[in-house]
């Protein structure tokens, strides 16, 4: 079967990370360790969109205030959607990024990393490598997440992480 | 919007395969062999792809201190695009339909000589038609065996990996959900990783 189509079928697996990390980030915070970098930490910004792989419905996508404790996103968990795009916010010491992370592909888009002060000695190099440096900080986060959760994810400490999560949506929607 | 500016917007790959001692020299002059080349003046190609300094699509010659930074390869995909506008190039081929029935004195034209007057006429358009161009930032961390290309549209990313493959002779990875599971627990679990199905996070089950 050719590579790109298993990956396309296999994109629920990005689906729930983004479900699970909001979880994460409202039920245990958005503090993440990251080897040889210290602490993180993650929010969510304005912009959420949920939907369903499994079924057709309609997409819901939320922008502007407080999008994560909205009751429209409540309901869209509620019947079984789960996220497919989230904008995040990031603090690595005083650096701060924003970016959107897509579910199907985790490609990044619209990010912003800190601003570079070119060294005009070093050139367009120093330039290139400070920012490379910035990018690879979201990666390293990411990645850290993404670990946790896969290998929660195929742990027997699973069906409760389920369970977890459902009681999670309860609160959200009596909320 | 790329590497030295702007925002970011990317998609990540993983290169698979070990990269040469000698690389420097080897991906010199293969990275020469694939740099940019505009249209030559009779081209009948519609696109023209190739890599560019990241510092400055314009300047020419690809020598090891414009793509060589620290540990990464940063270089431009420039990718440029000529577009004949198609009601234009149907009026034209109407027109010179009419003129070559006139010449030869008869209603109907074969379909070998209509495919001659579209091709005529698409040559005559293309030398006209003054290109787009388009310039797509590609770092490859070495150290990591990442590559990152600042784009997110299919067709820049599969004219990407093309490219890349033919330069360097490694296969492109997506770091997609799946694959990024399959490197976090190890290629020999993939039959765990197949065996997961969805979950359903919804209070009081579902499918």
């Amino acid at each position: 079967m050719d590579v790109l189509n298993t990956l396309e079928e296999k994109a629920f697996w990005g689906h729930e990370f983004l479900t699970w990390l909001w979880y994460r980030i409202e039920e245990h915070g958005g503090e993440v360790p990251v080897p040889g970098m210290g602490t993180a930490t993650l929010w969510i910004e304005e912009r959420l969109t949920l939907g369903s792989l499994e079924t057709d419905s309609k997409e819901n996508i939320l922008r502007n205030g407080e999008v994560a404790r909205s009751a429209e996103a409540a309901a869209a968990l509620a019947v079984g959607k789960k996220v497919q795009e989230v904008r995040l916010g990031l603090a690595v010491n005083d650096r701060e990024y924003e970016f959107t992370l897509k579910g199907d592909t985790l490609d990044l888009a619209a990010g912003k990393v800190p601003s570079v002060e070119g060294d005009p000695d070093e050139g367009w190099h120093g330039t290139a490598l400070v920012r490379a440096g910035l990018i690879r900080e979201i990666w390293d986060v990411l990645d850290a997440l993404y670990r946790e959760f896969v290998e929660n994810r195929v742990s027997s400490a699973w069906p409760d992480t389920v369970t977890s999560m459902g009681r999670w949506i309860s609160e959200k929607r009596g909320a | 919007m790329g590497l030295l500016s702007g925002g970011i917007r990317m998609r990540r790959y993983r290169v698979m395969g070990d990269v040469p001692p000698d690389f420097r020299d080897r991906y010199e002059e293969a990275i020469q062999t694939h740099a940019f080349q505009d249209f030559a003046s009779d081209d009948e190609r519609e696109q023209v792809a190739g890599w560019v300094g990241a510092n400055d699509w314009f300047e020419p010659g690809l020598p090891l201190d414009r793509w060589l930074v620290g540990s990464t390869i940063c270089l431009t995909l420039r990718v440029d695009t000529k577009r004949i506008p198609s009601k234009y190039f149907k009026l034209q081929c109407r027109r010179r339909e009419a003129e070559w029935r006139l010449k030869a004195g008869r209603e109907d034209l074969t379909r070998a000589e209509r495919d001659e007057i579209a091709a005529l006429v698409r040559r005559e358009l293309l030398e006209r038609v003054i290109p787009s161009v388009q310039g797509t930032d590609m770092v490859w961390d070495l150290d990591r065996r990442e590559a990152w290309f600042w784009s997110t549209a299919e067709k820049a990313n599969e004219t990407f990996r093309t490219l890349f493959e033919r330069t360097f002779g490694l296969r492109l990875r997506p770091l997609f959900p799946y694959s990024l599971a399959l490197e976090v627990l190890g290629e020999d679990r993939a039959e765990v990783l197949d065996r997961v199905a969805p979950a359903w996070f919804a209070p009081g089950g579902g499918s």
